[in-house]
Formats: C-alpha cells, structure tokens, sequence
C-alpha cells in the first residue's frame, strides 16, 4: 500500500514517512518478535539435539 | 563554481563517490579471499589470478565502450526513442566517448569520472559474481571473455535499461531497483547460470547415479574473511547507489530550493533510513539461514547476503522490519532452491552465486513489485511501480540479459574448444 502517489514538486516540504503500509507498524513489531521468538526457541532445541542427546 | 554552495555541493558529491570506489574496492578483495578459501588447495592461485585478472580487463573495456553503453541505451533503443547520443550533456557521446573531453581531468566537470570508477567497481562485482560459480574447471581465458560480456557489456545495458532516471522499463513497466536487486544481481546471477549450464559440474562432484558429493568449503576462516570483506564493501555499493545531495525542488520543477539525498532515479530518500535498511536485512537473511542451513557458517554468511540483496529493490523506502522480513523470507527461499536446482539439473555452483545473486534478486523484485505497489517509479514520468512490471522485468534481468547471453556466450567458447580445462588437469589440479 503506497504512501505517496506522486512526487508534487511545490509539496516536497510537506513529505515525511515514505514507508509503504504506513500505519501498520505495530504489527510489524509484532510479526518480527515472532519470527525472533521462533528463531531463539530453534537455537535451542539445535543445542539440545546437538549436546543432550548425545550422552 | 561561483559560489560557496555550489563548491560545497560539488566538492562533496565528489569526495563521496571517491570513498565509495574505495569501499567498494573491499568488495573484489572479499571476492579473491572467499573464492580463495572455497577452492580446494590444488586449484588456490588459478581461483585467484582468475578473478583477479577481470580487474584490468573490465576496467579498460569499460572506460572503452561500457560507460558509453549506459548513457547511450536508456531508450531500448527503438522502445521510448533512439539512441541518446546527445542530450543536454548527458547523451553517450558527450559524457562516455573514450577520446571525449569529458572522459579527462576536466574542470568543467568533477563528476563525470568518479562516477564511472563508481559505476565500475559495480562491474567488476557483476564479473566476480560469475567468477565464483564457474572455480576450478574453467579456462582463464574463457573467463576473461565472460567478465568483459558480464562486466562491461550486459550488466551496464541493465542499468540503462532499469537503473537510469530514464531507463525505459522504469517509464513503461514503472521498474524500480534501487540498490541493484536486479541489474546486478540478477543479471549476474542468471548469466552465470547460463554459463553453468553449458560448462558443466566439476569432476567428482556427482555420482553416476545422480547423487551429489559435497566439495565443502576448504578454509572456512577465508570465506568468512571473504564475506565480512564484501559486506563491509556493500555499503559503499549502497552509497554508491544514491546521489548524496541534489536539489530536487529545482529539478522537479518548484521555485524553491529542496535539497535532498536521491535514489538512482532522483526521487528522494534518507542515507539514514537507507543504512537501518541495509543492516536490518543482512540480519533478517543471516538469522533465517542459519536456521535454515543448521548454523552452517557459509550459509549462514551468504544468506545474510542473500537477505542484502532480496530488500535492495525498495531499500530505498522499506521500513528497516520490512527489510527484515523481505530477507529473512527470500534467504529462506534461497537456500532451498539452490539444493533443489543442484540435484535435479545438476548444476554445480561451487560458491551458490546463483543463489545468492540471481535468486535472491529475482526475488527481491518481484516482492518489490507488491510491496511498493502504486509508488511513483520516477519523479519525471508518469508510470507506478506494480507488480506485473516487476516481474516482467525480473524476467528481462535474469533470463534476456542474464541467462541467455551467459549460455551464448558459453556455448560458442565450448564450440570452439576453449571454455573448459581438459579433465585430466583438473584432476591433477591448476595450479600445476
């Protein structure tokens, strides 16, 4: 979803975020603290695979 | 320059892109070493010299007709005009000819020259990223027609074509590229492919049966020397890719001054912005391969550069967590389609540059396409960025000028017996 349409050279002043899907950004935090979470909790059980199982 | 504005604007400009060629030269040394420490011992200075070699040939051809390429081809030609041989002193052959005024020390002119050194450290990465896929079976000689094609030929027509303010795929299909998802990396990726394809696996590297071997990286501490020496290069590529300072307002049109940092298009963008985007994505990609690829240190390095490349496309207006997100999902991607194209083609792509390049980037423009949908693809003319365009011109960057001049390319070099070493020197080793 675009945030701007056009580049309205009397408007540059008025320009600040440019980021598409401007609005959406908690769930954006959210979406990455996900993907974070599940990347620590793989961490883990490669470590467990790697290290507990084999004693 | 009359005035302290002006010299300052220009002084600057100039300075900015001296830094980045410097930056950027970190990038071919990340090239030699990775390359270096992928080859097995027996194959160590040929890997090199190889590489290292397409430093003098591309730079000369590119002083000599590649710089002209790109001023001269925007239109097609025969798509929005002819030729742009002049143009208000930005046609091919008032900026590029080699026996130009403007291709000198020129006063008149500070920019012109440290933009080409620019320009051609982007070539030489273009020929490098075919260099590493092609180790250990091809012929020097071979490879010195592939780096000048790639080098100074097809990766700059890509550029004029999507990568010019403008090009005409950025008026007619509202392309939009803007650290070289596409143009770089795609092309690259798919001419190396097309290389591959005809050059064939290296001895020992299947079975009769279909099976694969592992060569597995021989010195893994070089490869990531290597591949921290390319990314802290990339950022000179990413300065590289922006105009520092430019007054838009004037150039849009307005009566008042604006000055702003520009994408390759000249519409506006942040350095700010641009550097969180950069690192978010090379931490989105490095965090889904090594999960991915089980903590392996080669993937896991080359996924987060695989992540770098996927965003670049709109790493000029991502939300540095969309940059996360688009290279944690497109290193992902990579990864697995590289294994499956290796078994199932076989294909031997001793550094996964077709991956990590030419997938990565075709996929980083067509997720562009969607992601900044309905965005104004250039301030100058009136086409949006869509996602139709983007992947038609995914298509015309990997497979028109990537793949299908590689294959070429590659396919008369092994018509006349000079594309690949004997086998029994391979086997013995190259450096013999």
């Amino acid at each position: 979803m675009a945030t701007i349409n056009e580049w309205n050279a009397e408007k540059l002043e008025e320009y600040s975020s440019l980021y598409p899907w401007l609005g959406t950004e908690i769930f954006l935090v959210v979406g990455v603290i996900i993907f974070f979470l599940c990347f620590c909790v793989v961490l883990f059980r490669f470590d467990r695979e790697d290290y507990d199982n084999e004693t | 320059m009359d005035n302290e504005i002006t010299a300052l604007t220009v002084i600057f400009t100039e300075f900015y892109y001296w830094v980045t060629v410097v930056l950027m030269f970190l990038i071919h040394v990340g090239f030699c070493v990775y390359e270096v420490g992928v080859s097995r011992q027996k194959n160590h200075l040929h890997t090199l010299m190889k590489n290292t070699i397409l430093i003098p040939l591309v730079s000369v051809t590119f002083f000599l007709f590649g710089w002209w390429i790109y001023w001269a081809f925007p239109n097609g030609p025969g798509i929005t005009g002819d030729l742009v041989l002049k143009n208000d002193g930005f046609g091919a052959n008032e900026v590029a000819l080699p026996w130009g005024t403007a291709m000198g020390i020129n006063l008149g002119d500070r920019i012109n020259l440290v933009f080409w050194a620019a320009f051609l450290l982007f070539s030489w990465t273009a020929a490098s990223i075919v260099s590493g896929s092609v180790i250990e079976r091809i012929r020097t000689s071979a490879f010195a027609i592939v780096a000048v094609f790639i080098g100074s030929i097809f990766w700059v027509l890509a550029a004029s074509w999507g990568w010019h303010y403008a090009g005409w795929m950025v008026q007619k299909l509202g392309y939009h590229d803007a650290y070289a998802s596409g143009v770089i990396h795609a092309v690259s990726g798919g001419f190396a492919l097309g290389v591959l394809v005809v050059l064939g696996p290296r001895v020992g590297k299947f079975n009769k049966d279909g099976t694969v071997n592992v060569i597995a990286p021989q010195n893994t501490w070089l490869v990531t020397i290597g591949l921290f020496l390319i990314f802290a290069g990339f950022w000179g590529f990413y300065a590289a890719c922006n105009l520092p300072i430019f007054n838009i307002g004037i150039e849009y049109g307005a009566k008042e001054s604006f000055f702003s940092a520009t994408n390759i298009y000249l519409a506006p963008t942040t350095l700010s912005g641009v550097t969180a985007n950069f690192i978010m994505s090379l931490s989105g990609g490095m965090l889904a391969a090594y999960v991915v690829s089980r903590g392996d240190p080669f993937w896991t390095y080359s996924g987060g550069l695989a992540g770098i490349i996927a965003a670049s496309a709109g790493n000029d207006l991502y939300h540095p967590l969309q940059s996360l997100l688009v290279a944690a999902g497109s290193s992902f991607i990579v990864y697995k389609l590289h294994f499956w194209v290796e078994r199932k083609f076989q294909i031997d792509d001793a550094v996964g540059a077709v991956a990590v390049h030419g997938y990565a980037g075709v996929i980083g423009l067509i997720v562009c396409g969607f992601m900044l949908w309905g965005y104004p693809a250039s301030p100058f003319y009136d086409a949006e960025i869509n996602p139709l365009g983007m992947i038609f011109g995914a298509i015309i960057m990997f497979g028109l000028l990537g793949f299908l001049p590689g294959w070429v390319t590659a396919k008369v070099l092994a018509f006349f017996g000079c594309l690949r070493i004997p086998a029994n020197k391979e086997i013995a080793g190259l450096d013999h």
